[in-house]
């Protein structure tokens, strides 16, 4: 029983921050040497106080998710201060943090349980299509600015870690229905149970609607997907997860460059991981991940023989992906004052799109990295955190060194005061470096470029360096500020310029390029609050204040409002008797512009929920009552696409 | 001259009271058992003591001691001499059956022996460190010599007062209970003294604890583990702890300090060092004839996880970090 108490123990810490060195010392220990804050895992991948992590980290639990009736992911990083959702197609929602950025944002990296969830070539998260249904997911940690040192390219501006529960945390059936106005039907159906000392769930879950009033955008996005988790008797985990999702999208272009007919296209994405985990007897732990990502966008486009007289064209978007990825971690604790972390790691991106690229062969690009990251308490009142990433692309052929400081200093049981320096890094994508958009002729032999990559890019770095102040008055409450400023070098821009030797889309014998571009600088403060009582209130709130100086940038492609200079956000929930519970959720943007789009104004958005528990036999149930966009029309990419007031039912049983 | 006349009746009358023979017996598989018998080596003044390598029950190996705890022979019984025990070991390993001819009370540690010991031998049976679930039907025997126990675990209001001192402003605590969980009363009255509002969640099993937890960890400002390994075991403790510091409400309770090791953040467990005591004063009732009824350990101490504390953000008061483990 000791073993079995001992080995569950172990698997607390990749959903709370704990790992096995940490209750290991806390077995032997005889005084509180953790600290009275909660513990990220994000930052450094080294368990940590939130308030000695070398990063600036959001926390959104399941709580939260709940109470914000969000049905997309993306919908709940509203709340985090910095952080711009977009919608310019029902299809693609966008995420950005701090502007600079399109519908395709790439400068943030996702993460599902720690493996990386994006879309290589054009480095896009697709967050409609994510192999895992929202309602697994027991904890986000949104990491606020570079975190290379961590986790190396694409960590330019964000982390995102999505962190799902265990498997034994769902025994037996649930379900979920959801119906409303604007074609919301949703469908839910997670079973838990045990094969020998496996503990497993399978989920399945479906998420369609009709998307922009008016606009032919239906979608409906299905996913499968299985987690299970195996202890061994001798000490150790492993844990294995997959995922199948599949998108089902209809795409009205709202600026065609040439006249594209309504269609429908899919897009599928599957993954599959293993991860071996194995406590040492030094206070240390192994990890061992290997995983497998697929993705396929499967728009065929159209065709087209209005165009070019006598010639019948062939526009096509389709894109195949794989990605394998192996990462081993090393952790240690060598005393109450010192900690680290080592790991290396390698992963191999296929891609194949002849139309993006001219080209049937598929494209590869392959990174190498070693990583480690240190923490130190020199004394009570003072941390140092200290680590580095050495990577390597075989798509820059150069070698990055991404380093990361941070130092804190406990002012008292409650404020901590933090100085961090860090870098972030992207590799360009392969559209970016090698991208050759193009339409073919079906009946002649002719192509017309639309996009035709010069190539020789370096690497976008962010360089960020922040003050923050944390103040924990109880363990119910806590303040975090931040004031930051980043500096961008070798951002990825795009430009047009003359290709007088090739046919091409434009007039003008015009082709989209990529070039890097001069600074562009980003300050800012950021606030976030979160606080709950007793009697059930839970107050979540959020702002940001951001500016970006692009002044000595190359191209005029509007940097400067590509953030909305104010965000706030704010959730509040409050439990009533009986099973009831209610929830508001706000979001105000001001006036932004979307990287080389149109502008927007400013806009509120509110949410409302009521909940009602109650049981159904001996089965309980929860009803849901869902409505957003309570104050009106919002606009949140393109000024003529607006999301309407929806409101929905929801109903949820656990058997 | 009188008073001391009297104070000297009264001391024979305690000694001659406390004069019995008890066996021990334990699992021989189970090192943590061995371990209590070790414990209970360290016995009072006055007391003899013999270690059986090996007792045979009909299957089941055991490991015994047999304490004398006065060289008085008892009245009840005539005690062979430490050498007559010794000459019985010599024939080979003394059976269980033979050796509860020769005591007067039989103390089974754990589970396997109380059950060897409630089936071989026809003397008072004090049953230690049985978990609630297995104890019950081993009481609930209507035939036979008395039988009691001293409960596994520490009593559950322990942990209610444990609750209280550390988080002043919660009110609602969440228990998990099986329909056939006994005791609650007491439970209920401590939760009302200490102006708690328990929360019970009825689950028939494991996974049903589970899922019922996690409807309910919301509205949740601590849990309490009841002992029953049929809702809270080694399966069930890993999600149950995972979902409840993810939702920062405290876990307290468990029958033992490993429940904290594993992430509980704090428990009123039994002191084992100070458990032989209580089993001594129970011991010597039934030797008496009087059938006490079941209890729980009188001698209890406060077990804390730090760890748990830091990631809950709970300050645990610098007067109990001497104690903390």
């Amino acid at each position: 029983m000791k073993t079995d108490l001992i080995t569950s123990m172990t698997v607390l810490w990749g959903a709370t921050g704990m790992f096995v060195a940490d209750v290991q010392a806390a077995r032997a220990a005889d005084g509180d040497s953790a600290g009275d804050l909660p513990q990220v895992l994000t930052p450094s991948r080294l368990p940590q106080r939130l308030d000695e992590a070398p990063s600036t980290v959001t926390i959104i639990d399941r709580a939260m998710i709940e109470a914000s009736g969000a049905r997309r992911l993306v919908d709940v990083l509203r709340l985090v201060p910095g952080l711009q959702v977009g919608y310019k197609n029902n299809s693609l929602p966008t995420a950005t943090y701090h502007g600079l950025s399109d519908e395709y944002a790439r400068r943030m990296l996702l993460l599902l349980n720690g493996q990386r969830i994006f879309q290589y070539s054009r480095g896009v998260i697709e967050w409609n299509n994510l192999p895992i249904p929202l309602e697994n997911i027991e904890r986000i940690e949104v990491v606020r600015g570079p975190a290379a040192a961590a986790y190396g390219s694409n960590a330019l501006q964000a982390v995102i870690n999505i962190q799902t529960g265990s498997p034994a945390e769902y025994p037996g059936l649930s379900a979920r229905i959801a119906g409303g106005n604007q074609g919301i039907a949703d469908g839910f159906l997670r079973y838990g149970g045990r094969v020998g000392a496996m503990d497993y769930t399978l989920s399945v879950s479906s998420v369609g609607d009709s998307g922009y009033p008016g606009v032919y955008d239906d979608r409906r996005n299905t996913s499968v997907s299985f987690l299970g988790e195996m202890p061994f008797e001798a000490g150790g985990e492993l844990k294995l997860q997959a995922g199948f999702a599949r998108g089902e999208y209809g795409i009205q272009d709202p600026e065609p460059t040439f006249p594209a007919p309504a269609r429908d296209f899919p897009v599928t994405d599957n993954f599959q991981s293993l991860q071996w985990r194995q406590p040492g007897t030094r206070n240390d732990e192994w990890t061992l991940t290997l995983s497998h990502n697929v993705f396929h966008y499967g728009d065929r486009g159209f065709r087209n023989d209005q165009l070019l007289p006598g010639v019948n064209l062939q526009f096509d978007y389709d894109i195949q992906e794989e990605r394998y990825e192996a990462d081993v971690q090393y952790v240690r604790r060598f005393s109450d004052a010192w900690r680290a972390r080592a790991g290396f790691g390698y992963y191999q991106e296929r891609v194949r799109s002849p139309f993006y690229f001219d080209t049937d062969a598929t494209l590869s690009n392959e990174v190498s990295w070693l990583a480690g990251h240190g923490e130190y308490r020199i004394n009570p009142a003072w941390i140092l955190n200290a680590g580095a990433m050495l990577e390597y692309s075989s798509l820059s052929a150069a070698w990055l060194f991404l380093p990361r400081l941070s130092v804190h200093y406990h002012w008292d049981d409650q404020q901590t005061l933090r100085v961090a320096y860090s870098t972030g890094s992207r590799q360009p994508t392969l559209y970016e470096n090698n991208g050759r958009a193009i339409i073919r002729g079906v009946n002649v032999p002719l192509t017309i470029y639309g996009a035709y990559a010069s190539g020789g890019l370096n690497p976008e770095i962010n360089r960020s360096i922040e003050l923050g102040y944390h103040w924990q008055p109880s363990r119910s409450a806590s303040l975090d500020l931040r004031l930051f400023q980043e500096r961008y070098s070798d951002y990825i821009g795009t430009f047009y310029r003359p290709a007088p030797d090739l046919p091409t889309m434009l007039p003008g014998h015009l082709v989209l390029d990529f070039a890097n571009d001069n600074p562009i600088m980003v300050r800012g403060l950021e606030a976030q609050w979160d606080w709950r009582n007793p009697s059930g209130t839970r107050l979540f709130a959020s702002y940001a204040l951001t500016t970006i100086d692009a002044a000595g940038t190359r191209f005029d492609a509007g940097y400067e409002d590509s953030a909305p200079h104010h965000g706030l956000g704010l959730l509040i929930s409050q439990a009533f008797g009986n099973g009831w519970q209610a929830s508001l959720n706000y979001d105000y943007q001001s006036g932004t512009q979307w990287y080389r789009d149109q502008p927007i104004d400013g806009y509120h958005q509110l949410g409302a929920r009521l909940a009602k528990r109650f049981k159904l036999g001996s089965t309980p149930v929860t009803a849901e009552l869902i409505g957003a966009n309570l104050l009106g029309p919002v606009s949140d990419y393109l000024p003529n696409r607006e999301w309407d007031r929806s409101v929905f039912l929801r109903f949820t049983i656990d058997h | 001259m009188g008073c001391g006349l009297l104070a000297l009746i009264l001391m024979m009358l305690c000694a001659q009271a406390r004069s019995a023979t008890l066996l021990f017996v334990a699992s021989g598989d189970s090192p943590d058992h061995r371990e209590f018998l070790a414990r209970q080596r360290h016995w009072p003044a006055g007391a003899d003591l013999l270690a059986l390598e090996a007792v045979e029950a009909q299957g089941t190996r055991l490991v015994g001691l047999i304490v004398w705890l006065k060289s008085t022979p008892s009245q009840r019984k005539s005690l062979p001499p430490r050498v007559a025990m010794q000459a019985l070991m010599r024939t080979g390993s003394p059976t269980l059956a033979d050796l509860c001819q020769q005591v007067d009370v039989v103390v089974a540690v754990a589970e396997d022996a109380a059950r060897a010991a409630e089936k071989i031998c026809s003397i008072p049976l004090l049953m230690v460190l049985v978990p609630d679930a297995q104890l019950q039907p081993l009481l609930d025997q209507s035939r036979g010599p008395a039988r009691t126990a001293i409960y596994q675990a520490a009593d559950p209001a322990a942990n209610l007062r444990l609750i209280r001192e550390l988080l002043p402003k919660a009110t609602t605590v969440g228990v998990l209970v099986s329909p056939r969980q006994a005791g609650l009363s007491g439970l209920r009255a401590e939760a009302q003294r200490l102006r708690f509002k328990l929360e019970e969640i009825a689950a028939a099993n494991d996974e049903e604890a589970v899922r019922a937890l996690r409807n309910r960890i919301g509205a949740l400002d601590a849990v309490l583990l009841l002992p029953d390994l049929q809702l809270i075991n080694a399966w069930s403790l890993k999600p149950i702890l995972l979902m409840t510091i993810r939702q920062m409400v405290p876990t307290f309770g468990g029958p033992t300090a490993d429940y904290v090791r594993a992430g509980v953040l704090a428990a009123a467990v039994p002191d084992l060092d100070r458990l032989p005591a209580q089993i001594v004063a129970v011991a010597q009732r039934l030797a008496r004839g009087a059938v006490p009824a079941p209890a729980y350990p009188e001698a209890t101490r406060v077990v804390v996880n730090p760890t748990v504390a830091g990631v809950l953000s709970i300050v645990i008061p610098a007067t109990w970090n001497a104690h903390a483990q």
